[in-house]
């Protein structure tokens, strides 16, 4: 059909779009990474043709894995296409509803001994509710959750910042941002910023806070040992949490925490949901672990000195 | 029925629609003879075409439209857009590929794009070898804010600082400008490129401008922004032929015409073009370190490469890299290559589907795709192209390319600046000699055009045919007006004509010819030398006229051709030429050596030599049978100055 036709390009032409920003690097933050993931992948589940869960859940598979090849490094995308699958998997067990007629618990472990002669594949057609409503509808949940997730951290600010305490934070990180300022309405602190090289985003902040009349400080990374004794607690955002509890973030953290921890400053993560992810890192040689950019931010390219890996001219 | 991308575009076309022309011919040949069956543009650096790199450039910048314009090989270009991710109609840039197969230069490029009146506004000019991460959306932006300020402002080129002597700075093009400081405005432009070691500037870049900067420290990214008039001016100047020409005579005029280009400096981003093997290189390995991030090889291709310390990348399907090899830094292995144990591989590009056998040493080369490596070998910066075979134990020294199939047999060793090729080899030294002598580029393989053959085992190797064609339009030239200057001489003795109705005709047909003074000189001797021959016998040899025979005729010739004679061998290297040319007559014909003496006393008598000319001609010359029958006359003359010297003491 030829509306189907035009909506399945428009798609790709979507996909595509979201793929080239990615790669060349258009977003500013995981927030809008995995915004924009989430809607589009709305688009998908709303414009292609699918009868059943499964055909959904491929779809949605497939669309996922190109996003992802796009950015190892940005495990927000992962995060939020693993998410839509749960929901799928969710709403269809909920609307088949529970032929034993238990209670809808989905996966436990205890389930998987039980039954295992029944294994779920998703293909049933629902028909006697709009599944394809359904999911959207669910993932317009997920969507508000997710622009509320900075808004909903900064409601706790109150019960961890006190009065008179020093601050310290590291680059600028939306969610902490949100958290300090509305800590500020109603209490008075001190907030001390370390820049972050080689992009300083900890002067962006800095000005920010400013902005709000909170007291701020920023430092250079290499005083961070120096001025951690002084401090009260360590606020920072992350890229993301990996499956082990640890981060991936600005760098700079692990310095920041190996200080805290000497001095024995507690410190705090402010991360939202879709941060979480399954990944697990281990070694600094897996793809997923670092972006590599270009080295004009470090090194001149007009100085010749500067390429040491070169052979001998005279070659 | 379409698509959004489609409707977009046309509701742009009451606006501004971002174009793009990308020529994607250089007109030389740099790259013999690996171009012979593929276009420049489709060669693979770091295992991806070039023209994907400027189009993806172009792509990411937000251009609308890109008009790709294919000289040669133009087929193979069109079907390689049609098969790739552009012409899909997801794609946000719609890609036109122009073919014209008799341009030669970059100026009718684009005479011909303003004859097709296919650019509506200002357009980027590019070539298809240009590797660039810059923000192109912005740059047009400024340029368009300056045009909206200034209607004369025609182009924008963009430079980048790179300081002498960088690797990234072509030996070709070596620019240094002047510079406008407030506005950017270029005031001069020049290639210093042979220019020696003394430039000069026009006096007008200097007189009343606030501050005018030298700059010797950019390299030239070879993009321009372009506005439509652009386009206009190559079709009004036909002479423009490069982007050169057109700048250099657009600065030139610029008080009488006042057209102004401008200059925009990307220093934080990257831009280069490969134009000849040893950009080739530089680019690969500035690819290889992320200065052209995001065109890396890890991101280009939907991620299909991975990314390790020092530069490794290695793609992620059917890599197999046996026990003990090494892969030092800089490295790029393709899909399904295999490498053997214990091999070295360092600064190089794999290609895909290779096999590189044991104990290979591979440092610095470029090998594409197919290429079997056998074991023991020793591969040095080198060139392999698709589906070459190195048996075992084979060297191949730096600056080598071994073209498309070449089998190099087992214990061979390939000398440093080879091409190897299954083709005859197209020779075109003729033409790019001048530049190739004049381009200080360390013994890279573009400046050795010398093939030398190999007896390879496999197959034969390359042949070299001389494309001789600048020495043939001369040579008839010459033989016309010879036998032309024969004809009037022969009817200036039959008709008596008089000498300076001659010596106009004799000119004529030097203009005609075209022909050289010296040629001139040289020609005009031997038709008088030549003449009795011909009257006497037609086209017999000498060995018909004896001595005393052909002197009773050659005398009277010459007193009637001396005024011809004088009016042109009034310097004295016009005298030498005379007495060149009678030498070379001479060893050809022996009775002309015997009477030489006697021409020469003559001439001399006449006036028509000197007599320092002759003693220089005398003592330079070196055929001794010829010295020792003009030594009388020689002896004679040397008294005679002796002689005219006392004279002219005792008067």
């Amino acid at each position: 059909m030829p509306a189907s036709d035009q909506n399945s390009v428009e798609l790709e032409e979507k996909v595509e779009e979201l793929n080239n920003k990615l790669k060349t690097g258009g977003f500013t933050g995981s927030y809008d990474i995995a915004n924009s993931t989430l809607r589009l992948l709305r688009k998908v589940i709303a414009g292609s043709k699918w009868n059943n869960a499964r055909e959904l859940m491929d779809r949605v598979k497939s669309v996922g894995k190109l996003i992802v090849a796009s950015q190892r490094s940005e495990t927000s995308v992962g995060n939020m296409v693993r998410r839509v699958l749960k929901l799928i998997r969710e709403e269809y067990a909920r609307c088949r509803g529970n032929p034993e007629g238990g209670d809808v618990q989905s996966e436990s472990l205890h389930r998987m001994f039980t039954d295992n002669a029944k294994t779920e594949d998703y293909s049933v057609p629902i028909l006697n509710v709009d599944f394809k409503a359904v999911v959207i509808e669910a993932v317009n949940e997920i969507l508000i959750e997710l622009e509320n997730s900075a808004d909903n951290i900064a409601m706790q600010a109150l019960e961890h910042i006190h009065s008179d305490e020093v601050i310290m934070t590291a680059g600028r990180s939306r969610t902490v941002e949100k958290f300090l300022k509305q800590a500020a309405r109603k209490r008075r602190f001190q907030v001390i910023v370390v820049e972050c090289a080689p992009f300083y985003h900890g002067q962006e902040l800095a000005w920010s806070l400013a902005d709000a009349q909170i007291d701020t400080t920023v430092i250079t990374d290499s005083a961070v040992f120096a001025i951690m004794s002084r401090v009260n607690k360590v606020i920072i955002g992350t890229h993301s949490v990996m499956a082990n509890g640890g981060l991936k973030s600005i760098n700079g953290s692990h310095t920041i925490a190996l200080a805290a921890k000497y001095h024995s400053v507690p410190m705090i993560v402010c991360a939202s949901m879709f941060k979480l992810s399954p990944v697990y890192l281990c070694s600094s040689d897996q793809a997923a672990f670092n972006k590599f950019v270009s080295p004009h931010s470090v090194l001149d390219f007009a100085d010749e000195e500067g390429m040491p890996h070169l052979t001998s001219t005279d070659c | 029925m379409a698509s959004k991308a489609k409707k977009h575009r046309e509701e742009l076309k009451q606006e501004d629609i971002l174009q793009a022309v990308v020529i994607a011919d250089s007109f030389n040949v740099r790259f013999t003879p690996l171009t012979q069956e593929k276009p420049r543009v489709l060669l693979p650096l770091v295992n991806t075409p070039l023209l994907d790199y400027t189009l993806d450039f172009l792509c990411s910048a937000g251009i609308d439209e890109v008009f790709v314009f294919c000289c040669h090989h133009a087929d193979l270009i069109k079907s390689h857009i049609k098969a790739s991710k552009w012409s899909k109609d997801s794609s946000t840039c719609q890609v036109t590929v122009i073919v014209s197969e008799d341009v030669m230069s970059v100026g009718d490029c684009l005479r011909d794009i303003d004859a097709k009146d296919l650019i509506t506004s200002d357009f980027v000019l590019i070539t298809g070898d240009v590797v660039s991460n810059m923000d192109l959306g912005a740059i047009i932006e400024k340029h368009k804010e300056r045009r909206e300020k200034e209607k004369f402002c025609i182009m924008t080129m963009v430079m980048k600082r790179a300081l002498p002597g960088h690797r990234s700075r072509c030996g070709e093009t070596d620019p240094v400008l002047a510079i406008d400081v407030d506005g950017g405005r270029i005031l001069h432009y020049q290639n210093t490129q042979g220019a020696g070691k003394r430039l000069e500037f026009p006096t007008h870049v200097f007189l009343e401008r606030g501050q005018v900067a030298l700059h010797y420290d950019l390299m030239d990214c070879e993009l321009s922004i372009c506005s439509p008039t652009v386009a206009q001016l190559f079709t009004d100047n036909f002479d423009y032929q490069t982007r050169d020409d057109f700048v250099r005579g657009i600065l030139i005029n610029q008080d009488i015409m006042g057209n102004m280009i401008y200059l925009h400096r990307a220093d934080d981003t990257y831009a280069s073009r490969v134009t000849n093997l040893s950009m080739y290189d530089v680019v690969s390995k500035d690819i290889l370190s992320r200065w052209t991030y995001p065109l890396v090889p890890d991101l280009t291709e939907k991620g299909s490469y991975s990314y390790g310390r020092h530069n490794i990348y290695l793609h992620q399907e059917n890599v197999t890299l046996a026990r003990g090899c090494e892969l030092s830094q800089n490295v790029v292995i393709g899909e399904g290559s295999t490498v053997g144990m214990d091999t070295h591989i360092a600064n190089s590009v794999i290609g895909r589907n290779c096999k590189i056998g044991k104990d290979v040493k591979i440092e610095g080369a470029y090998l594409w795709d197919g290429v079997v490596v056998g074991d023991g070998c020793i591969v040095a910066r080198c060139i392999l192209a698709d589906a070459v075979q190195l048996c075992e134990r084979v060297t191949i020294e730096a600056g080598c390319v071994v073209s498309y199939g070449c089998v190099v047999g087992p214990h061979r060793v390939v000398p440093a600046g080879t091409l190897l090729s299954l083709t005859p080899i197209w020779d075109f030294t003729l033409d790019t000699a001048d530049e190739e002598a004049e381009e200080d580029d360390d013994d890279d393989d573009a400046s050795s055009f010398a093939s030398s053959l190999d007896d390879d085992d496999g197959d034969g190797g390359g042949g070299r045919d001389d494309v001789d064609g600048r020495d043939s339009p001369p040579a008839d030239d010459a033989r016309q007006f010879y036998a032309e200057v024969l004809d009037s001489l022969q009817r200036g003795v039959d008709e008596d004509v008089r000498a300076d109705n001659l010596v106009l005709e004799v000119n004529s047909s030097k203009y005609a010819y075209n022909v050289t003074m010296r040629e001139l000189n040289t020609l005009v001797t031997r038709a008088v030398l030549e003449m009795p021959h011909i009257r006497a016998g037609g086209d017999d040899d000498a060995a018909a006229l004896t001595p005393p025979q052909l002197m009773l005729q050659l005398k009277p010739l010459l007193v009637k051709f001396a005024p011809i004679l004088s009016n042109y061998f009034k310097s004295a290297d016009s005298q030498l030429d005379c007495l060149n040319a009678l030498e070379e007559y001479s060893l050809g014909c022996s009775s002309t050596a015997a009477v030489l003496a006697k021409v020469l006393h003559y001439l001399y008598n006449e006036e028509i030599l000197g007599e320092q000319v002759i003693m220089q001609w005398y003592t330079k010359c070196q055929h001794a049978d010829l010295k020792s029958q003009v030594q009388p006359f020689i002896t004679w003359l040397q008294e005679a100055e002796e002689e005219s010297g006392s004279d002219e003491e005792s008067e």
